[in-house]
């Protein structure tokens, strides 16, 4: 297989702008293609989304871009230096999240916090401290005695306190409770303020969307969409079911409604308009109960492409 | 076509008699448990046969039962000898000390880690997102871990009953059958005490402290008991002993599997109780207050490396250091007493000649370079632990290279096997000396240092294995270990090829001070090791990192 080689630091070196880029990457474990010719480029000082459902890729691409597994093929470069042959460079400036709880049970969260920040170099201990108070994390306890949301806390802010020039973020909410989200999202935005880039995985489209930049939309190995948010509002698609005291309004004529299911007094429908316009149009009727829901990725996928 | 193929996998009754608790630990077991009870039946066979090649007449025999049976210092070592003018007696000798070893350290290794390892790295936690609860796991490990050791009794009694008609042994289905009984008790009763202290300890390094502590009480406590001074019934205390007192082959005493029963019982009873009482991932003795940890071990990845390892590497010191000062001791009366025995020509078949204290700690060094062994295989496979475990995922996206991170890990293996080499010839000359015998200083000193090359060549297995086959990794250990064992048990049989034998390490190992020490194999086993090191380093920086 041939993959045009463009690279070498010096090539890039005028275009140090670019955080990550990946070259036909792809990966094979044995017949599972997890990855296939996967190819883009993120620019520094943004957050970047990485959706997929379960079993995409994410992960994947995540452990390519830190070194931890060798592409079958294909090539990524981080700051410009080759992911797998500067490794030691390259980690000096990223920090990682990992998507499973990893951390040693019998070490307390400071203590983890310690060694991770003396492996690491460069902590802003002031900083630490102050994202500890954040979380409302007791850093005095063994980590074995944490909750899920709790542990990842314990990586989150080891990931946030030696402020990297790039954080690689695989699910980093997964266990957050949703004031953490909240506490998690101000500091991507700080993070953001000093030009430092963000990658993260995420299989949920609106916490994609409240933090995100950019999106990169993966599945089954392949990228299926990318650029702004705003360019990809198609997607914000909702699954609404709405229970009338007596008699459904017409709604078909709405822009952005598609009607799955509906009987004399109920309907459920997608829908990816104008708001306004549809509130005008059912308010019309008594409304008994209304329910809105995002839709999974995995939904979405599969009405926008089948399965 | 009604019901769709996930739909009845969602069923909450599919969740209920979920068994995989119980397949997961009848798998591990069953599969070591057929291979460890082929190598015991064919040891067994094996030491019965070389008993008649050497001892075909009745005064060969005699001489051997009189010399041997009223040796003090092997009595309290390797259990007292019976009826050695008898072929069971012999049997019981040769193997039935060294499979009650190994089937401890089997069966604390293997069920420390399905008891409260596998708790603890969290698989349980699947277990019980079905509706499945913790004391329907623990009861379905257990249930697995039995049928297991019924796997082991049938497979050594099936190889015994074999053998004993095939070589025309003349042993009956009864005495046989018992024997495999015998053997497995100590097993069950270590899987016993795992389950009670992994209820007790929320870690499986404590569990396995506790056990290993377990281990040399019950052992010293025999040890003491069959010393003939006039102490006796502290066998009838340990756990050990009542194994011990169980005398297979010769005059089966059953009785003693009530002692042994009831012990085993007892734990059980206790573990189920606890474990009826407690939530995942805890304990009796639940301490999550972290202790402390001096900074230096949490200031550099070199550092952390020796943090994760010392609990387990103090441990080890001990053990060597005791097995050392024993040696020490009993070293001059052994010698003595083998001096004047037949049993010496058993020793001069695998190479020991000399007087009788050279050849006691000729064969008995290679006792030290097993342990040597285990240790340094124990570290390697803590390595494979660490990137199962995912940790590896955090070290190596540190700015520190893969060469480096692995580097740390092995020097501190290699460290602390040179201080516990120091420490195990010390005590042996030291412990000597207070006895007024022994070795000298010197000779102790060349004689653990003739003992290091065997364990060398298995970090070079192990890392090797690591590098290339990670999952293989304890799997290639292990088999290093065992099959060297088990070659030179067969080695007393003198009759096959010797090619044979120049497979096992501890052969290949010279018997110092019995013999000079044999330079070239020395050389040739650390080279070996050193370079599958190398190589398995090598491999190691370029393959991908897969953590569960
Ligand atoms: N070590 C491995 N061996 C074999 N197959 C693997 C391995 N790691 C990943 N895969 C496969 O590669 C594919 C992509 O997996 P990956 O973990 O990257 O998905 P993901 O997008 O992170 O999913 P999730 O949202 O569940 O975390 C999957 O089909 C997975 O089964
Ligand atoms: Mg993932």
């Amino acid at each position: 297989m041939k993959i045009p080689h463009t690279k070498g630091r010096a090539d890039i070196g005028d275009n140090m702008n670019i955080a990550i880029r990946c070259e036909h990457l792809t990966k094979k474990f044995g017949n599972v293609v997890a990855l296939d010719d996967l190819s883009f480029e993120i620019e520094t000082g943004r957050i970047i989304g990485y959706l997929g459902p379960n079993g995409a890729g994410k992960t994947t691409t995540l452990k390519l871009l830190l070194g931890l597994i060798k592409p079958t093929s294909g090539c990524a470069y981080i700051f410009g230096m080759d992911v797998q042959k500067e490794r030691i460079a390259i980690h000096s400036q990223i920090s990682y999240v990992p998507g499973d709880n990893v951390l040693w049970p019998e070490m307390s969260g400071m203590q983890t916090l310690e060694l991770l920040g003396n492996l690491h170099g460069g902590t802003d201990f002031e900083y630490r401290n102050q994202l500890v108070e954040r979380f409302n994390l007791d850093p005095h306890k063994k980590v074995k005695s944490y909750s899920k949301g709790n542990k990842q806390k314990v990586t989150l802010i080891a990931a946030l306190m030696t402020r990297p020039k790039l954080m690689i973020l695989d699910e980093p909410t997964s266990g957050l409770d949703p004031l953490m989200e909240l506490e998690f999202r101000n500091c991507l935005k700080n993070a953001k303020e000093n030009g430092q880039t963000v990658f993260l995985s995420s299989h949920i489209l609106s916490e994609v969307e409240a933090i995100c930049d950019d999106v990169y939309i993966l599945r089954d190995g392949k990228l299926v969409e990318s650029g702004k948010l705003e360019d990809l509002k198609h997607y914000s698609t909702v699954d609404i079911s709405i229970v009338f005291e007596q008699g459904v309004p017409d709604i078909s004529a709405i822009r952005g409604v598609t009607i799955l299911a509906s009987s004399t007094d109920s309907v459920h429908f997608k829908f990816s308009g104008n708001f306004n316009e549809l509130l005008l149009a059912i308010t019309k009727n008594k409304i008994r109960t209304f329910l809105a829901s995002e839709p999974s990725l995995e939904e979405l996928f599969i009405s926008l492409y089948g399965k | 076509m009604t019901a769709t193929p996930t739909l009845e996998v969602m069923s909450p009754k599919a969740y209920k008699m979920t068994a995989e608790p119980f397949k997961r630990s009848l798998k591990k077991w069953a599969k070591s448990s057929f291979l460890w009870g082929l190598v015991f039946g064919f040891t067994i066979i094996a030491s019965a046969s070389s008993y008649l090649s050497f001892y075909p007449t009745k005064t060969s025999r005699e001489l051997l039962s009189k010399a041997f049976g009223q040796n003090l210092a092997t009595n309290a070592i390797f259990g007292p000898a019976y009826n050695l003018d008898k072929l069971a007696g012999f049997i019981v000798l040769k193997s039935f000390f060294t499979l009650i070893i190994v089937g401890a350290i089997w069966a604390i290794l293997s069920s420390s880690k399905l008891f409260r390892g596998e708790e603890e790295s969290g698989l349980w936690e699947h277990f019980l997102s079905g509706t499945t609860t913790l004391r329907r796991t623990y009861f379905q490990v257990l249930a697995g871990s039995l049928v297991g050791m019924a796997v082991l009794w049938l497979t050594v009694t099936l190889v015994l009953v074999a053998g004993s008609y095939s070589r025309h042994l003349g042993l009956s289905v009864s005495q046989n059958c018992f024997y495999a009984i015998s053997i497995i008790s100590t097993p069950v009763i270590f899987i016993s005490i795992a389950s009670l202290a992994s209820q007790i300890f929320n870690s499986r390094k404590a569990v396995n402290v506790s056990l290993g502590w377990s281990f040399g009480i019950f052992y010293a406590l025999r040890l003491v008991g069959d010393s003939g001074i006039g102490l006796h019934w502290l066998d009838l205390i340990s756990p050990i002993g009542w194994v011990e007192l169980l005398h297979p082959m010769i005059e089966p005493k059953p009785i003693y599997l009530f002692p042994i029963f009831i012990f085993s019982f007892l734990c059980l009873t206790a573990s189920a109780v606890i474990v009826g009482k407690r939530d995942l991932g805890q304990a009796l003795f639940d301490n999550s207050l972290p202790s402390k940890v001096s900074k230096r071990f949490l200031g550099s990845d070199a550092g952390f490396s020796l943090y994760l390892a010392k609990t387990t590497l103090y441990s080890w010191l001990v053990s060597i250091v005791l097995t050392g000062a024993v040696l020490g001791l009993v070293s001059s009366s052994a010698g003595a007493t083998l001096e004047q025995s037949s049993i010496k020509t058993v020793f001069e078949r695998i190479g020991a000649s000399g007087n009788g204290t050279q050849s006691f700690l000729g064969i008995s060094f290679e006792i030290v370079a097993a342990l040597f062994s285990f240790m340094n295989l124990g570290q390697i496979t803590s390595i494979r632990e660490y990137e199962v475990a995912g940790h590896l995922d955090i070290s190596l996206t540190m700015p520190e290279s893969r060469l480096r991170w692995i580097t740390n890990r092995i020097r501190v293996t290699i460290v602390a096997e040179l201080l516990a080499g120091v420490a195990c010839a010390l005590f042996t000359w030291g412990f000597g000396y207070l006895h007024g015998g022994g070795p000298s200083l010197t000779t102790a000193i060349f004689a653990t240092l003739n003992a290091l090359p065997p364990s060398i060549f298995v970090i070079g297995a192990a890392t090797l294995a690591f590098g290339l086959s990670p999952s293989k990794t304890a799997f290639v250990g292990y088999f290093v270990i065992g099959w060297s064992m088990m070659v030179e048990i067969f080695a007393g049989l003198g009759k096959t090829s010797r090619y044979f034998f120049d497979t096992s390490l501890y052969h290949q190992m010279s018997p110092y001070p019995a013999t000079k020490i044999n330079l070239v194999s020395a050389i040739t086993m650390s080279a070996i090791g050193l370079i599958g090191t190398f190589v398995g380093v090598h491999f190691f920086r370029q393959r991908d990192i897969i953590s569960n």
